[in-house]
């Protein structure tokens, strides 16, 4: 058998069909080269042992077979959820996600728990209480976050998919620095059942594989609505992979935010791949249109109050009495409160909580958190003004390439500012998708675009023509062949 | 933005967290340059377009009562006894 390395989900299912290797072959390669590579790599927090994934899913169904890693903040039954963080590290999830339910029925595979950023906050996986995950382009620079783990793993071909969560980016940021593709689908379509909440009104399950086709075939089987979520949206799952012609939807028109392409501090080399990029999307038929979508100058700020204020109260239920880790020799509950939380939680929690109890405190709330919420409707009504005139957005996915580990220990904004691109579909809970559109010193770029509420079929279609006429996707990092 | 010691600690207790000393500068550092650049949603809050959006929230399903099975729950817990969860005594008698 030859190396399954870098094989697409498409890949490995003409190999079943045509009996060229079996499913088993298949997670057998898939385990030795985590064990071969992890090591340097630290995408896993744990691989399960191989009988275990197998008897968790079915034999049949459209992921028969497809072996993905899953973030560790989504729940896999009786597997730990422990959100790389010391307060749930011994945490096991008593049911499944609503995901991963879906995932197992349909054959996928989960080998294991993907490394992240506690809770999922940060942009580097540097928060992880556990471990450091490195970008598989360079062992010296960040993977990017706060799926750090998801991420790397699928770039370094140690498995063609991987979910991750995000909720300003912590899909697509990390895939664009890893050199792969990240979708954020549309705020409601895939059920947050059973993923850890961190800011319940912006996290969403996203997907990460190698190409658009992979992607579009995952989001089949976990997409549509599910009573178990209260913010699931109504709607069924499509079959995303019928749109992906090779071509673009006739009469597509693209709007450039230049305001965004063109902001402070973006990298020379990422501006010159997005050029370069609009070229190809011209070539391919679309109309290219400048517009601009000035709050998104806002939406860092915004994310910042929002997702902090949600995170003060959804990590509130940590407290040491009904899951996760207790602090010993306490002896008022206060005490016991206190203590769990701060032996339990990593500083970024710690700063990212106590930034959250202060926007929402009585002489401050008006001043952060009901004006984010303000400028947050201006960010949706811009946006819906900017889809009148296109059908989709374009942006980097993020300022530069992978930064170094530690590149902002004396200044953790400008980390916090890599959410920039990202955060404004969050916050207006539209579709998006980074592809990757070039590389500056060996190092990969992403390309981001986004569309209206429920335009997946569209944004994929188009990501996927992009892809087919580029060559950026067919780059591997040579150190894990 | 100021945020002294004090207001730290304040909102420490407020989040139910104690900090160890040599954790606080680097927290006042963080959160003071958080703050400073969230407040910049200020300079839109007085735009007209702004003072029109009304705040919309999501569509929520009827949040109707599901039953579970308190053993899984009681299972999680770091301490129980009896079906109930264990916690220091919170009345002296």
């Amino acid at each position: 058998m030859e190396s399954l390395a870098f094989a697409t989900i498409q890949q490995l299912k003409t190999g079943y069909a045509t009996g060229a290797f079996t499913p088993n072959d298949v997670l057998q390669d898939c385990l030795n080269r985590f064990k071969t590579y992890d090591k340097k790599l630290g995408t896993a927090l744990e691989i399960f042992e191989q009988r275990s994934i197998v008897e968790c899913s079915n034999t049949t169904g459209s992921l028969a077979g497809i072996p993905g890693i899953i973030k560790d903040n989504i729940c896999q039954k009786e597997r730990i959820t422990s959100c790389a963080s010391k307060i749930l590290a011994n945490y096991r999830a008593p049911y499944d996600a609503t995901a991963i339910g879906r995932l197992k029925k349909e054959g996928a595979l989960l080998v294991g728990r993907a490394n992240c950023d506690e809770f999922a906050m940060g942009s580097s996986t540097e928060t992880s209480a556990f471990q450091k995950t490195f970008n598989p382009w360079d062992l010296s620079k960040v993977p990017g976050g706060s799926s750090g783990g998801s991420i790397a793993a699928v770039a370094a071909g140690l498995v063609p998919w991987s979910l991750g969560t995000e909720t300003g980016g912590s899909v697509r940021q990390p895939a664009a620095l890893c050199g792969i593709v990240g979708l954020k689908p549309t705020y409601g379509l895939i059920s947050r059942y059973g993923v850890v909440a961190y800011a319940s009104s912006l996290d969403q399950i996203g997907i990460a594989s190698r190409t658009v086709k992979d992607t579009a075939a995952v989001l089949e089987v976990i997409a549509g609505h599910d009573a178990a979520d209260a913010t699931s949206l109504g709607v069924s799952a499509q079959s995303y992979t019928a749109a992906l012609t090779g071509k673009i939807p006739e009469g597509l028109t693209v709007g450039i935010i230049t305001n965004a392409v063109y902001a402070p501090g973006v990298d020379k080399a990422m501006i010159s791949a997005v050029e370069d990029s609009i070229k190809v999307l011209r070539e391919l038929g679309a109309t290219i249109k400048e517009i601009s979508i000035p709050s998104m100058d806002y939406g860092a700020a915004v994310y910042f109050i929002i997702s902090r204020a949600e995170a003060a109260s959804n990590l509130a239920r940590f407290d040491g009495v009904r899951y996760g880790v207790r602090a010993d020799d306490v002896t008022t509950l206060a005490d016991l409160y206190q203590k769990s939380r701060a032996e339990g939680f990593g500083s970024e929690v710690k700063a990212r909580i106590i930034i959250g109890n202060y926007v929402l405190s009585a002489g401050h709330s008006k001043e952060f958190y009901l004006n984010a919420l303000k400028v947050q409707q201006l960010m949706r009504f811009e946006f819906q003004q900017a889809f009148k005139e296109v059908d989709v957005v374009l942006t980097p996915t993020a300022p530069s390439t992978a930064f170094s580990f530690d590149a902002f220990a004396d200044d953790k904004l400008q980390m916090d500012l890599q959410d920039y691109f990202t955060c404004a579909a969050n916050l207006v809970g539209i579709p998006a998708i980074s592809i990757p559109c070039g590389f500056s010193n060996n190092l990969p770029l992403g390309l981001q675009l986004m569309g209206p509420h429920l335009s997946e079929d569209r944004l994929l279609q188009v990501a996927h023509a992009y892809e087919q006429r580029t060559e950026w996707h067919k780059h591997t990092p040579q150190a894990f062949l | 933005m100021e945020i002294t010691k004090e207001d730290l600690l304040k909102l420490a207790k407020l989040s139910a967290l104690t900090l160890q000393e040599e954790e606080i500068p680097a927290l006042i550092k963080q959160i003071k340059s958080v703050l400073f650049y969230a407040r910049s949603v200020q300079k839109l809050a007085n735009n007209d377009l702004v003072a029109t959006q009304e705040i919309t929230h999501p569509h929520l399903r009827a949040d109707s009562v599901r039953l579970c099975s308190s053993q899984e729950i009681m299972n999680e817990a770091p301490e129980h006894a009896e079906g109930f969860f264990v916690v220091p005594r919170i009345i002296e008698g």
